[in-house]
């Protein structure tokens, strides 16, 4: 069930009725909201939803028992299985395939005979790496103490809410159990409407418009075919794509987050103005920033973070970075990407501990300065995107070529309309966040007439702007 | 941010703060005006869905209030807008438009001579060709324009001719497929009147078709609805094939028609499906000289004659050729496999080297 489609806006009304009506009886809401969340689970493949129920038994009993053992090498060995079942399920269903065919491919380089791998043609199910790292963090957090284990009802809701099952974000125990638990004492006198409204409406809007006709006026036709298309196609395609994917993800977690919101539950922020950032470490403090938080926490700190030489935090930022790309497909296109993102990270601490040492403040703060730190952290992000969402490296590295060769040809496709949402897109980011609160302001204002109305307006707006249909989200497939 | 201290509310209430009866309230007088305004489109959109009891609820809620909506002329600016940034590719015209061809003329037994008159009867119907059509070898003079188009496999494989085709010099393709078209659903978007329009504004030597993927459904004529796979559907769905085909061919342009290939076990349509299509496509193929059937069928299968993601393609190994979905078709692996092929098929078939 897509977020901008009618099944989805019949579903979460009937969501939203039961929610309220049942606030007062944690019991029956939770029972009632965990069907909810299977029934929009098993509205893609319902053979999934087995998964689902495998992953909350297997960590709701891991969490307990690791809280409950008082040996330390028990409570290690516990959790080392829980891990390896979590990513075992994940390497399964994501990478089984990748894996064989890259064995495949590397036996016949060597000129020896292929040996037949049996390929399973495994559909990956939806959401899957979402609610792994949801079901990881919680028994990292319960074996370090910093989490105690919940209800297995609790802990159950907690995985499958459904807001943020398919393409999070990646909630935390810490964040969202609390709020489960004490359910009962959501006040439905108390919504933040005003708030809500510009997340899912602004969201509604970047997907369903912006996304769509980036995709389909520029992005699709150079990436799927880049060894026609000119530099500077190539050039706006790769802007295009920077666009398309903020607007896709970002437009798909701010509906999520305003949809919980709506029913009374509070979830992290995930995306903070990315492409205003002045540093690619900055970009990750502002991207899909509760993946990069959970890497930093569980994997980049426990590998030793930055506590040791400078080679060895290269390395850990490295290794970061690669499992990082890794984690949105198989397939080499990612490595790189995210390869890309660790070196120039990698560049980013070393230019910054020479500013330290050498008296200076870590970046200069000068308004021209600010402006070109943004201008190169956007374009090094562009140049990721290229290899992110180039088909195989092949495409990839003749779209690099063709950047570089081809400012001579005809660039049909570089056209106003293209440029102009691609401008407007970016120019979002920098809108002052005291405009949106005061939107929403003048919003809770008005009359309840008078907000449909507006409401109403802007709906339509989007489906008079929007293609017909809509497609799916980017991230679903990671 | 919403504050979830149950507390009860004070006389000086905060105004971002609102009830979920209220709220509730909002939201459904937002959807009744946007509804309205909307209905058109909403209209239009239940039409294009698959036949059967939702979407029988979706045309018998919209077409009422799109027939409002029309009388008032509230439409006028949403036309006016879709006018301004070029929106096409869904039915215009009035939301009272039939959801399908209508079918008034009865069933008969010749499906050539007796054929459903289409929505598009405003098109003179061009006479059948005669013989096959030659295609010279491109050159300067003699520029080769190949027009491509079809449903999303369609644009599949688009993508692998113009990978195939795209440095050719004297060759010109043009990719005018359109995602979630076919002959079945013609009130969504009529292929046989869109296909002349096409001929009329590049002039191509060469139609290369690939659709059906959303063909395997049911029509509707007046009330009835007339099954997929019953002999009445065939009868129906060869003639607008034969039509499509003769659509080209009679503007002196040969036809490649590209066959479905070979779906998945997970994927929406069946393989059964697919082959009943397919019959129609071959067999009408051989009732037109200028048409050339091509088979992507066992393209697509692997050593043991079945549906595989992966193939093994001589010289790069195991290539991801089909999309998670089992259906459509894996760029760079697949569209330039079927593009490579469909390549080899119009030098044989037309004589030329491309």
């Amino acid at each position: 069930m897509l977020f901008p489609t009618i099944d989805f806006a019949i579903f979460f009304g009937v969501v939203f009725i039961g929610n309220w009506l049942l606030s007062r009886s944690p019991g029956k809401w939770k029972l009632f909201i965990l069907a909810a969340s299977y029934v929009f689970y098993a509205w893609y493949d319902w053979r999934f939803i087995f998964l689902l129920v495998a992953s909350t038994l297997i960590n709701a009993v891991a969490g307990r028992r690791i809280f409950q053992s008082r040996s330390a090498r028990v409570r290690r060995r516990i959790l080392t299985l829980a891990i390896v079942a979590d990513l075992g399920m994940l390497g399964f269903f994501k990478y089984f395939d990748f894996g064989a065919a890259t064995v495949d491919n590397l036996i016949h380089d060597v000129g020896l005979q292929s040996m037949p791998i049996a390929l399973l043609n495994i559909t990956e199910p939806v959401g899957i790496s979402f609610f792994t790292f949801m079901a990881i963090s919680y028994i990292v957090d319960i074996y370090h103490r910093k989490l105690e284990p919940s209800s297995f009802a609790d802990f159950a809701v907690y995985l499958s809410f459904f807001p943020h099952l398919l393409s999070g974000p990646i909630v935390r125990g810490s964040e969202l159990l609390p709020q489960i638990e004490r359910s009962a004492r959501r006040n439905p006198r108390d919504i933040d409407f005003p708030q809500a409204a510009v997340l899912v409406f602004g969201g509604l809007f970047k997907k369903v418009v912006l996304s769509s006709y980036v995709s389909t006026a520029i992005v699709e036709p150079v990436f799927n075919s880049p060894g026609v298309h000119s530099a500077p196609e190539i050039l706006l395609a790769a802007y295009g794509y920077a666009v398309q994917i903020y607007c896709d993800f970002s437009g798909y977690t701010d509906i999520a987050i305003g949809c919980a919101l709506l029913l009374g539950f509070q979830f992290p922020q995930n995306f903070n103005s990315p492409y205003a950032a002045r540093s690619i470490q900055d970009f990750w403090r502002r991207w899909h920033m509760t993946l990069s938080f959970w890497l930093r926490d569980y994997l980049y700190i426990p590998l030793g973070g930055n506590r040791g030489s400078r080679a060895f935090t290269y390395r850990n930022i490295m290794i970061t970075m690669v499992l990082g790309g890794l984690w949105h497909g198989a397939a080499w296109t990612f490595v790189i990407w995210g390869a890309i993102h660790g070196v120039a990270q990698c560049v980013g601490h070393w230019r910054r501990d020479r500013r330290l040492a050498r008296g200076l403040a870590a970046q200069s703060e000068r308004p021209a300065a600010i402006w070109l730190q943004r201008l190169v952290t956007f374009h090094i992000v562009c140049f990721g995107w290229i290899f992110f969402d180039a088909p195989t490296l092949n495409d990839a590295f003749t779209m690099v070529d063709r950047l570089f060769t081809t400012w001579g040809d005809p660039a049909p496709l570089v056209r106003f309309p293209v440029i102009f949402v691609i401008v407007f897109a970016l120019s979002m980011q920098f809108i002052p966040k005291r405009w949106i609160a005061a939107a929403e302001v003048a919003f809770a204002r008005m009359t309840v007439v008078a907000k449909a109305a507006v409401l109403a307006a802007v709906l339509l707006m989007i489906t008079t702007l929007g293609p017909p249909g809509v497609a799916p989200f980017i991230y679903y497939k990671f | 941010m919403t504050v979830s201290t149950g507390r009860r509310p004070s006389s000086r209430r905060n105004p971002r703060l609102s009830s979920a009866g209220q709220i509730l309230g909002i939201c459904l007088l937002c959807f009744g005006i946007w509804f309205f305004l909307d209905a058109r489109q909403l209209y239009q959109s239940a039409l294009t869905s698959p036949l059967g009891v939702r979407r029988s609820v979706a045309v018998a809620i919209t077409r009422p209030v799109a027939r409002v909506e029309d009388f008032l002329g509230v439409d006028r600016l949403d036309n006016a807008v879709n006018r301004v940034i070029g929106k096409t590719g869904s039915p215009g015209g009035s939301a009272i438009a039939p959801a399908v061809t209508p079918l008034t003329t009865p069933p008969a037994t010749d499906g050539d001579r007796h054929r459903s008159k289409p929505s598009h009867t405003k098109h003179p119907r061009p006479p059948r060709p005669t013989g096959p059509v030659r295609i010279a070898q491109p050159s300067r003079a003699h520029v080769l324009t190949i027009l491509d188009i079809g449903d999303s496999i369609g644009e599949d494989l688009g993508a692998g001719l113009s990978d195939e085709l795209g440095n050719v010099a004297n060759v010109k393709l043009i990719d005018d497929s359109v995602g979630d078209t076919g002959l079945a659903n013609l009130g969504y978007y009529d292929w046989l009147a869109e296909l002349p329009a096409d001929i009329a504004k590049y002039h191509p030597q060469a139609v290369v078709v690939m659709l059906g993927g959303n063909d395997g459904q049911a029509f509707q004529s007046g009330t009835t609805v007339v099954e997929f796979g019953t002999p009445l559907w065939h009868r129906i769905y060869q003639a607008r094939v034969a039509e499509l085909m003769a659509e080209a061919t009679s503007a002196g342009a040969r036809v490649i028609w590209v066959g479905l290939p070979v779906v998945g076990p997970t994927a929406d349509l069946s393989n059964s499906d697919i082959e009943t299509q397919n019959a129609v496509y071959a067999a009408t193929a051989t009732t037109n000289p200028a048409v050339t059937y091509v088979s992507s069928w066992k393209l697509f299968e692997n050593s043991a004659g079945q549906y595989s993601t992966y193939l093994t393609i001589p010289g790069q190994g195991l290539v991801q050729v089909r999309d998670a979905d089992e259906v459509h078709i894996d760029p760079p692996g697949g569209t330039d496999l079927i593009g490579s092929y469909v390549v080899q098929q119009m030098e044989r078939a037309w004589h030329v080297r491309l």
